[in-house]
């Protein structure tokens, strides 16, 4: 089993995978950022002073972590970055589906439009786990030597 | 697994600071500090701006004219909250619900006069609500700012738990 997580080629695919999908979801964020920041005060769980700021930085972490972990310069570092920002989104996902709202995740920013519940925490728990491998096991293959 | 939590550091840093700076060049970039008065303030005092698509911005003083005079409220809150207390006379669509509750516009004319509000002047789901009412054709959309806070304050007449208080003596 260990083999098989820890197998190269295995690794680059999380790695590239896990790479797309957060460029994508920071290039989309960053596209709207107006419509994000509604999609973060929705959540209800920071003070409205604060969700621009929150607005304005989180995409472009996302970005820059997902574009480094392509290239694969410090992948585990950034493959940290992102289990720490997929556990906020599944907690915060959780919250407010134990709270019953029903409000659009913000995930993708608007594309889509979709909704908070147990999908999207499935679909961040499967990304969490591809960062987890990343965090534990490197990627060494088809990097840019620094 | 060892981590160097130097370069973690370093790349959220130049990230948030990318972040700032491009959202600064960026003519389309939002504010820093999120402020609540994004509307523009509302010139009625005699009558509708017709001219104006966006929805306006109303304080307490042109809310209570507009009670006075049965224009019809929207509470844009959850249906806890509503159920809680609101205006006297509101009538709830929670913005989080809105499709599965805008069957109940169908009883106000898109000409007529209409106002949202939520819990304060620190939300947003009243303006939020005024936009998807202005999408689907009212053309006299107010945001009550101060919204269900300062109308408690200021002893006007509200439904709590479904008992009228602070009734009108006229």
């Amino acid at each position: 089993m260990k083999k098989i997580i820890s197998n190269e080629y295995f690794l680059l695919t999380s790695r590239i995978v896990l790479a797309f999908v957060f460029i994508f979801s920071g290039i989309e964020k960053i596209n709207d950022l107006q419509n994000f920041s509604y999609a973060i005060t929705n959540y209800k769980l920071l003070p409205v002073s604060i969700v621009n700021v929150f607005a304005i930085s989180l995409p472009w972490i996302e970005l820059i972590a997902g574009v480094l972990l392509l290239f694969g310069i410090s992948v585990k570092e950034n493959a940290a970055i992102i289990n720490v920002l997929l556990i906020l989104f599944i907690a915060a996902i959780g919250i407010s589906v134990l709270r019953g709202l029903n409000i659009d995740c913000g995930c993708f920013g608007t594309a889509g439009g979709q909704k908070v519940g147990f999908t999207k925490i499935g679909e961040n728990t499967l990304l969490l786990l591809l960062g987890l491998q990343l965090m534990f096991w490197d990627s060494k293959k088809l990097i840019i030597r620094n | 697994m060892k981590l160097n939590y130097r370069s973690i550091i370093y790349i959220l840093i130049v990230a948030s600071l990318l972040g700032l700076l491009v959202n600064y060049l960026d003519p389309k970039g939002i504010s820093f500090i999120r402020d609540n008065g994004q509307l523009p303030n509302s010139t009625v005092i005699g009558g509708v701006n017709d001219t104006d698509p966006e929805p306006q911005q109303i304080g307490l003083p042109q809310a209570y004219k507009f009670y006075k005079e049965k224009v019809v409220f929207f509470d844009a809150r959850e249906v806890d909250d509503y159920t809680e207390g609101h205006i006297d006379g509101a009538i709830n669509i929670s913005y989080v619900q809105f499709d599965e509750m805008k069957s109940k516009l169908d009883a106000v004319s898109k000409d007529d006069i209409v106002v949202t509000y939520c819990g304060g002047d620190d939300c947003d789901l009243s303006i939020l609500l005024a936009n998807e009412m202005m999408k689907i054709g009212y053309k006299k959309v107010f945001v009550f700012f101060g919204g269900w806070k300062k109308w408690l304050t200021a002893n006007y007449p509200i439904i709590v738990n479904g008992d009228l208080y602070n009734a009108e003596t006229e």
